[in-house]
């Protein structure tokens, strides 16, 4: 048996429900609607990973790796790319170079440029070019 | 992604046998049982293989047979529990339904079939998730499947260098090592996995969703809440995110809907400790979840007595020994948004522009959590007019399990008050996943509110009222024959 004041009879129930039901369906298919239009890998964390793949087998599996880069860490282009590299080679730990010194250190560049002459300067020899911007530094012996 | 969901079919299974033997079946047969222990049993199994791994880790003694091992053990100790398990008489549902009982179901259907197609494209376009999936969680995952040598990583500033908004060496770990303990076993960091994790957690939240709030109020209301979830745009967008914030809210939302059940229940033992396991894994999952835990425990206790808040700390304990361990052994930095003195703190909150402002952000996020023309809240509300509330004593017995939902949401708030970062980053970057944390549980309360609208689904409603009574009463008849002794 139905309670409650007589305008709230079944039929005021049912189409409550009702509307709530369709209402509930519609959204969802505009959820999906909006999720169909996406940018697709906003962060680029595909490539990246692409990217870094082969410089992987060049280094030790774990351990500290000193990061250099064109790219400086505090902005938001080189706070991505940095990050990218970092989840790209993880569990190895990718420090900038002017925090230590690691015996190799990654080299990210997103412009050509005088990759030898920047390693130098941060007290490191290129050891690999792979391309793409990619490098492998070591430590300069003294 | 099928693989990615197959490997988290062990620790559901683990989970779905202990919630089989901990919470008694209100003797009701259908699909409503059956739909709330399997979602409940897939996040407490996972929560407890992250808990398991992690342990493990710790110890110098991870690895992948060692973890297969002791998986194995425990599956085999949850099914000889299940197995020990009495049967319990089902009571056969009503046949006469309304009409509308059936456009529910299938409008529930066409919306999941809607959730689970934007969930399928928000993958497809994010594999790898968002910012923090990549900066954050999946990254301490792959420190902490690294293996004995460098999992420490995952709980030093070091990772992440010292970004703010990356490097959160104090966050809890539950997301990160169950990821890692399935990348473990698989040898190899698969982005299905972390992908289907939060898959498996946003389906589990909309089925326990439902599944509660039907074994409270009923068939009908459990539909109707599951379509008012389904209907929020804010939760389905986080899905592909892979955070930790859908996670959060199952465990909250499990634990809410738990309490609900205890106290209908006449607060038994094993539902009390599965609340207490799932408040327990909110805490480990975000630092949210503290706030929320002891809150939850606190309210248990003053509700339903000392004996009763106990034995919801039973529960939690394992989640608690962990996480005050790992608090006080493991973490030795802050968070760089915290303020470092009193002073700073009553600085920020003497401010009032900031209470405004992040009460603005709060509607704004609660205003986003839907559609205009469909919003949650605007749908929940054409129920209660078409409905009723729910009789004032019911609402006024029920009102304490909104205590420890709304308390993390004003803890939430005075953390935004005092932090050190700029506010507006703060509330932009965080203050819809803060609402995503809470927004299943506040659906849930939000139903009970509501008078169930399908009589003839109230039967289990009675029973459950009905066998409440009469735990209590044999409690009482117990106590009194103890006195008498």
């Amino acid at each position: 048996m139905l309670v409650g004041p007589k305008w709230k009879s079944a039929r005021v129930r049912g189409v409550a429900i009702t509307i709530v039901a369709m209402a509930a369906v519609l959204a969802a298919a505009n959820s999906w609607q909006l999720a169909t239009q996406q940018q697709t890998d906003p962060f680029g964390v595909g490539p990246a990973l692409e990217r870094f793949e082969a410089v992987a087998s060049r280094l030790p599996a774990s351990g500290t790796i000193g990061y250099i880069s064109d790219m400086p860490v505090n902005d938001r282009v080189g706070t991505l790319a940095y990050l990218q590299a970092q989840y790209a080679l993880a569990p190895r730990v990718l420090a900038p170079v002017d925090q230590m010194k690691p015996s190799l250190a990654l080299g990210n560049f997103a412009r050509p440029g005088d990759f030898k002459g920047v390693g130098a300067r941060a007290g490191y020899t290129l050891e690999t070019d792979l391309g793409n911007g990619v490098v492998v530094y070591r430590k300069a012996s003294r | 992604m099928m693989v990615g969901l197959l490997m988290w079919a062990p620790a559901a299974l683990i989970g779905w046998l202990l919630v089989r033997r901990l919470v008694v079946a209100p003797g009701r047969s259908g699909w409503v049982p059956k739909l709330f222990e399997i979602s409940l049993g897939a996040g407490t199994g996972i929560g407890i293989v992250a808990i398991v791994f992690f342990v493990l880790l710790w110890a110098h003694i991870g690895g992948r047979a060692v973890l297969l091992s002791v998986e194995a053990v425990i599956g085999a100790c949850a099914v000889w529990l299940a197995m020990r398990q009495h049967a319990v008489k089902s009571v056969a549902e009503r046949a006469v339904r309304p009409w509308w009982t059936w456009m529910l179901i299938a409008a529930s259907a066409l919306a999941l079939v809607f959730f689970a197609m934007g969930a399928a494209a928000s993958l497809e376009a994010n594999p790898h998730g968002s910012w923090d999936a990549f900066s954050i969680w999946n990254l301490k995952a792959k420190f902490l499947a690294g293996g004995s040598e460098v999992w420490q990583v995952a709980v030093t500033p070091v990772a992440g260098s010292q970004l703010v908004g990356a490097s959160h060496p104090g966050y809890p770990l539950l997301l990160p090592s169950a990821v890692a303990s399935v990348w473990t076993i698989q040898g190899e960091a698969a982005s299905a996995t972390p992908a289907a994790l939060g898959l498996l957690f946003a389906f589990a939240t909309a089925a326990i969703l439902c599944g509660g709030v039907a074994r409270l109020r009923g068939d009908a209301a459990g539909l109707l809440a599951l379509l008012l979830l389904l209907s929020s745009d804010g939760f389905a967008s986080q899905i592909a995110y892979q955070y930790a914030d859908i996670p959060v809210s199952f465990y909250i939302l499990a634990t809410v809907a738990l309490l609900a059940l205890a106290d209908d229940g006449g607060w038994p033992r094993g539902t009390l400790l599965l609340a207490g396991l799932c408040c327990g894994l909110a805490a480990w999952t975000k630092n949210e979840g503290l706030p929320f835990l002891i809150l939850a425990l606190a309210v248990t206790a003053w509700k339903g007595g000392i004996r009763v808040g106990a034995w919801m700390a039973c529960g939690a304990a394992p989640a608690i020994l962990l996480l005050s361990a790992f608090k006080l052994l493991l973490v030795h930095d802050s968070e760089a948004v915290l303020p470092r003195s009193a002073g700073e703190a009553l600085k920020h909150m003497a401010d009032p522009s900031r209470w405004l402002e992040i009460a603005g952000s709060f509607a704004r996020s609660v205003w986003h959590m839907g559609f205009p023309w469909a919003h949650p809240l605007v749908l929940a509300a054409i129920l209660a007019v078409a409905f009723g509330l729910a009789p004032r004593a019911r609402l006024l017995r029920q009102m304490w399990l909104a205590i420890p939902v709304l308390g993390l949401l004003a803890a939430d708030f005075l953390i935004y008050l005092v932090t050190t970062a700029d506010l507006s980053w703060h509330l932009s970057t965080s203050n819809t996943r803060v609402l995503v944390q809470v927004w299943p549980a506040l659906l849930l309360l939000t139903m009970l509110a509501i008078n169930p609208p399908a009589l003839p689904d109230a039967a289990p409603q009675e029973l459950s009222l009905a066998r409440g009574k009469a735990a209590r009463e044999g409690r009482h008849k117990r106590k009194r024959a103890t006195r008498a002794a």
